[in-house]
């Protein structure tokens, strides 16, 4: 499903000789489908950069990086949509549309994918109301609260059931009953097949949702049972 | 606080903003500025056409043969040298009709130098024959020649040296059109690609958000092409429709050029191409716009990861 090999990263200034230092130094990892993982590390470590990479984002310096069976170094151009779609991602920098309400911003990924309308419309509403967004489905992310806009955020990574979910501080931001909820709904799209990888480095969290975990630290990643 | 209707149409859906992002006051604007001047430039184009054709078939084709002591016995001797001269016209290859003028014809031509007293002068006045020719006619030469064989004194005036001179001045404004209407084109594809790139810089986050969410480049292209195609379309549409009354006033007075008998049978001498400028333009002003972004756009994207 996932799988890291040999892979390292360094960010090149432009025009420098030198080369610059690693992010990650020969990183080897292999998650098969359906597994889950807790990302953890510190503020800094290069955990949001990782699940770069696994969203191929960002393309590694050295190794080789394969995601949903596809080699990312040897992949199309035009393979990268098909595959994209079936990545569900929670990045601080993937941020909602501005100018699109917060119905239109969940029913995005299912358009894209050609989904219909009236499935578009039945699954949004469902996914909003589940997340108790339901007085917000007209509301610009302008208007909404940072929690709410979180929230819509994880709404449109899971609405299409992605086979792989990416998730960087997906509780940060919302109070203690949402941070729970949305774990839970992580956990269960788990549970319903999917892979999920989810960044954090609050430990508490993990304390109450125990589970395998990949830990980055100084560039180099070590996997816990 | 703000809100809107969300879609529950995908044909409604504008998830890149491109409503706002591609303004439709400025390009419309410009491209109607453009197709304005495409269409006078196609209209002089086709005006200089259909002159030259005027002039080649009209004036350029007349032969106008004079003929002194037309009474005469010809060279011949057994007829006179009008009825020779004429006999030679009408059995040469390329005359479409030789007619000779009347005494009155004649003296009407020449009342301007010689007065209304024309007829009690004793100037003697030479017949005048006017020939109409064919298009295919080049040489004229072996004509003049058997006709002064026959009648000597006979003078053969073709007008068609000066008509081929209106004709390659004709010609030469074609070309100006032509490049005038090339100079449009990248002008207009310029224009498109400035408020492209304007959108593109507006919209850069939106686009990255949606390709991330996987999104095509084909996708994100045609987004931006066909918004930029609806208003180069509406630019074409104001621009030639402006541009009606303007070709309406250059086919009026081009009429005695044309040598049409009143405005109303100038604006028949005009190829119907002419008139369906405000449908034709629209539609090629929309394929430069699309085609412009579309490349534009694919260039763009391909330079992302």
């Amino acid at each position: 499903m996932v799988r890291f090999e040999s892979v390292s990263l360094s960010y090149r200034a432009l025009g420098a000789r030198s080369a610059a230092p690693e992010v990650f130094r020969d990183v080897n990892f292999d998650l098969p489908e359906g597994s889950f993982r807790w990302l953890l590390g510190a503020s800094g470590s290069g955990k949001t950069t990782l699940l770069r990479l696994m969203n191929i984002s960002l393309r590694p310096t050295r190794g080789a990086v394969t995601v949903l069976g596809s080699p990312t170094a040897s992949l199309r151009r035009n393979m990268l949509p098909r595959l994209r779609r079936q990545i569900g991602v929670i990045i601080q920098d993937l941020h909602l549309l501005p100018h699109l309400s917060a119905y239109d911003n969940v029913a995005l990924p299912l358009r894209l994918g050609g989904r219909p309308e009236r499935q578009v419309r039945a699954d949004v509403i469902e996914m909003l109301r589940w997340m108790g967004l339901s007085e917000k489905l007209v509301a610009l992310p302008g208007d909404l609260s940072n929690g709410e806009r979180q929230r819509v955020t994880i709404a449109r990574a899971v609405i299409g059931r992605p086979r792989l979910l990416l998730a960087d501080e997906p509780t940060a931001g919302l109070d203690p009953t949402h941070a729970e909820r949305v774990i839970h709904l992580l956990r269960e799209l788990h549970r319903l097949g999917s892979t999920v990888i989810i960044a954090t480095h609050n430990e508490a969290q993990v304390d109450r949702h125990p589970g395998p975990a990949l830990m980055l630290s100084q560039g180099s990643l070590v996997e816990y049972a | 606080m703000r809100m809107r209707f969300f879609s529950f149409r995908a044909a409604r859906f504008d998830e890149l903003g491109l409503r706002r992002a591609l303004s439709d006051r400025m390009v419309p604007f410009l491209v109607a500025a453009m197709a304005f001047l495409a269409a006078l430039a196609i209209a002089g184009w086709l005006g200089a056409a259909v002159l030259t054709r005027h002039w080649e078939s009209g004036a350029g084709a007349i032969l106008t043969v004079q003929l002194p002591n037309p009474a005469q016995p010809s060279a011949t001797g057994s007829e006179s040298r009008l009825v020779a001269v004429q006999a030679l016209l009408a059995a040469a290859p390329g005359i479409d009709s030789a007619e000779t003028l009347s005494d009155d014809q004649v003296n009407a031509l020449l009342r301007p130098w010689l007065g209304a007293d024309i007829k009690n002068l004793a100037i003697p006045v030479p017949a005048v024959i006017a020939v109409h020719m064919t298009p295919d006619v080049n040489d004229l030469t072996s004509l003049a020649a058997q006709l002064a064989k026959a009648a000597p004194g006979t003078i053969v005036e073709d007008q068609a040296a000066w008509a081929g001179r209106l004709g390659t001045l004709a010609r030469s404004l074609q070309a100006c059109a032509g490049l005038v209407l090339l100079i449009v084109t990248l002008v207009t594809a310029a224009v498109i690609s400035v408020a492209t790139r304007s959108g593109l810089a507006a919209r850069r986050e939106a686009i990255l958000i949606v390709y991330q969410l996987g999104a095509t480049d084909s996708y994100i292209a045609r987004r931006f092409a066909t918004r930029a195609a609806a208003l180069a379309y509406l630019g074409g549409l104001i621009g030639g429709l402006c541009a009606l009354p303007v070709m309406f006033l250059l086919a009026t007075l081009a009429a005695p050029l044309a040598a049409a008998p009143s405005p109303d049978a100038a604006i028949d001498l005009l190829p119907p191409l002419l008139w369906s400028l405000p449908v034709i333009l629209p539609g090629a002003t929309a394929v430069i716009g699309y085609l412009t972004t579309q490349i534009l756009m694919r260039q763009w994207l391909r330079r992302l990861p």
